[in-house]
């Protein structure tokens, strides 16, 4: 009998474990790749991330246990457009000849795609397109439909679960997107200057307006004379509020809103960037809800 | 002349990246000046106390890959303007497919012994290569002909990086005379293949917190003539606190024991063993986005009498106007040799980068 019940056990702990086994391996750049991947996968994948939510996914530094980390991943989800370029390091050093690669802005309807030659005097400009294209909830779709894709390529005998959780992902972003404008009517056309450049696609799914940023040029530090002109455009446009990723400092902003009537409010653009995000649908809901409070607040 | 073999390296490798673009996908081509202006008052130089300008070297770096498994990377250097190219590294990497999670580097490049050899020296903040790897090495490091194999593991929640080279042999007396050209020493016999080996672990301490800690040995053949060999060991580790892209606090540092068989008159088989050691330690603080600041330790024996030395210390300070595009480094030194004879360097750096330039690893 007892040894009947250890035959049990351990049959059962091998199916347990082969079940474990049998789970796709995702890693993406970033945590709001990772949080449609889970949309997706749910029970049949294991999701992790690159870049930690609060931190900033221009500048990530490569390290071992990342390249360890992708070397027993089935697939890397990459941000493209220049962004995670650090991505290639972890990749080449993870050996793995397996991986799929999956760019996920590849169906994506770029923003302020450079016309002309660009170079560095631009500042820290991306040839491709603006690529913080995950901010317009719509894009979260396109996103979705890449994962979806790939999961279903290198898990196909599971094609059926992929694609019913894509369907329930897309319904209920359409209907959150619904929500989202309803709620967010009240910032149509509301004036904002934002630390860095982060913000196009979600100024175009929401109708703002963001007039100006913190940076001269991306990735570059704010200059004296940059700051003093924008407080002068702040105060000539009557803008109420300056949004400021938290990754960046808190100095300058604060520095510029004492100067005007405008209030730096932290917008975190990754799932994870502050308290209570832990979902896609959970960071429109706290951006949309964070951008009204203060606007109400700068109304009184 | 070595100006004008110099074009035409430079004349060639441009024609190749046309011709190469015109069929494929272009390699990343990418540009590093380094510019220095330094006085000193050493005693009985000639340059004690004149102030100079140097173009202290020029990289030229040609990245990519040369297919879904294996990359080629290139880096040329010139070390002033009156000085001819040279290779400072030429190697194919076959980066994923093969057996074991291996990786496979051949070519000529900087060994990984120690934490700092194969970072090239405008990823230093304290600026100039330490003492203990320009006795031991030469003016570039450590760097060869070399077959390379290396794995990188789980071992619990760390990384671990085994490495193993096989070299020509040549490991030391790499030297650039006062032109900047480099100095080949003439070889009167070939030396032996020599080996190279180094693991290291790597964890995070805490979400910001990272750690490496690596040991490394060499062998190699020094005196072909002689038979004489040498054997080296190092220890080495970085301790890096990154909360955010504004503040980083970083400790390194490195170890190093060298024993080797050198002539001796003296002795009645014409030979002695010697051992002699080296190490340094810096610390570099980023107090703001583009400023950071340090302090560094250096020292050395000589690499054939252990009781030649020289010891240096000192303070630097860097403003990354942006990133590693432009960056002024300032460094204040003072060094102290056997003789006990003493001077001072003040040295200012001006650093750009043009081109695609890759992020670095830890």
């Amino acid at each position: 009998m007892k040894l009947y019940r250890i035959i049990v056990a351990g049959l059962i702990s091998c199916l347990i474990t082969t079940s474990i086994i049998a789970k796709l391996k995702v890693v993406s750049s970033t945590s709001d790749l990772a949080a449609i991947a889970r949309e997706i996968g749910v029970d049949l994948v294991e999701v992790d991330y690159i870049c930690p939510p609060e931190g900033n996914p221009h500048f990530v530094e490569a390290v071992p246990t990342q390249m360890i980390a992708v070397s027993r991943a089935d697939i890397y989800l990459k941000i493209g457009m220049e962004l995670d370029q650090w991505a290639d390091n972890i990749i080449d050093g993870s050996r793995n000849r397996h991986l799929k690669i999956v760019d996920c802005s590849q169906g994506i309807d770029r923003l302020e795609v450079p016309t002309t030659k660009v170079n560095a005097s631009l500042g820290d400009i991306h040839a491709q397109g603006n690529p913080h294209y995950w901010l317009n909830p719509a894009n979260g779709i396109i996103i979705a439909r890449d994962i979806a894709d790939a999961f279903s390529q290198a898990d196909a005998q599971n094609y059926n679960y992929y694609q019913e959780n894509l369907n329930n992902f897309e319904e209920k972003l359409r209907s959150k997107i619904e929500e989202w404008k309803i709620e967010a009517a009240s910032l149509k056309g509301i004036k904002i200057v934002t630390y860095h450049n982060s913000w196009p696609y979600f100024a175009s799914a929401f109708s703002l307006d963001v007039v100006g940023f913190i940076e001269p040029f991306p990735g570059i530090e704010p200059t004296p004379s940059h700051i003093a002109n924008l407080i002068e455009m702040i105060k000539e446009m009557d803008v109420r509020i300056i949004g400021k990723e938290p990754y960046f400092e808190g100095r300058t902003p604060r520095l510029i809103a004492s100067a005007t009537k405008a209030a730096v409010i932290d917008l975190p653009p990754s799932v994870g960037g502050a308290k209570g995000i832990e979902t896609y649908f959970d960071l429109f809901d706290f951006l949309i809800s964070k951008l009204n409070n203060n606007l109400k607040a700068s109304e009184l | 002349m070595l100006k004008i073999q110099s074009l035409a390296v430079i004349i060639s490798l441009i024609i190749c990246t046309i011709t190469y673009s015109q069929t494929t996908v272009n390699p990343d081509i990418s540009v590093i000046g380094d510019m220095r202006v330094s006085i000193h008052d050493q005693k009985g130089t000639d340059d004690y106390s004149k102030l100079d300008l140097a173009l202290h070297e020029i990289e030229i770096a040609a990245n990519g890959y040369l297919n879904p498994f294996t990359r080629a990377d290139v880096f040329l250097a010139i070390h002033g303007p009156e000085a001819s190219i040279e290779i400072e590294e030429a190697y194919m990497t076959i980066v994923r497919g093969l057996p074991l999670g291996l990786q496979m580097k051949a070519g000529q490049y900087l060994l990984d012994f120690g934490k700092i050899n194969t970072q090239h020296p405008h990823q230093w903040s304290w600026i100039e290569r330490p003492l203990v790897y320009q006795v031991m090495f030469g003016n570039d490091g450590l760097r060869d002909v070399s077959l390379n194999f290396s794995g990188q593991y789980p071992l619990g929640k760390s990384a671990l990086n085994l490495s193993a080279n096989l070299m020509r042999g040549h490991i030391g007396g790499h030297h650039h005379n006062d032109e900047g050209n480099e100095v080949v020493e003439e070889e009167e016999a070939r030396p032996d293949l020599g080996i190279c080996m180094r693991s290291s672990i790597f964890t995070m301490l805490s979400k910001f917190t990272a750690f490496d800690f690596g040991i490394s040995t060499l062998r190699g053949e020094v005196d072909p003539n002689e038979n004489h060999y040498a054997t080296m060991t190092a220890i080495d580790f970085k301790l890096k606190w990154r909360p955010d892209s504004y503040r980083s606090l970083t400790f390194i540092g490195e170890a190093l024991q060298n024993r080797r068989t050198v002539d001796d008159e003296d002795s009645p088989s014409g030979s002695k063993d010697i051992t002699s050691y080296g190490g340094f330690f810096a610390m570099d603080y980023q107090f703001r986005k583009r400023w950071d600041s340090g302090v560094f330790v250096d020292y050395t024996q000589g690499v054939n009498d252990s009781d030649e030395n020289q010891t240096g210390y000192g303070i630097f300070a860097g403003f990354a106007l942006v990133e590693e595009t432009t960056r002024f480094g300032l460094l204040l030194r003072r060094d102290d040799n056997l003789e006990n004879v003493q001077w001072n360097t003040a040295l200012l750096q001006i650093l750009w980068s043009l081109g695609p330039h890759k992020p670095h690893k830890f």
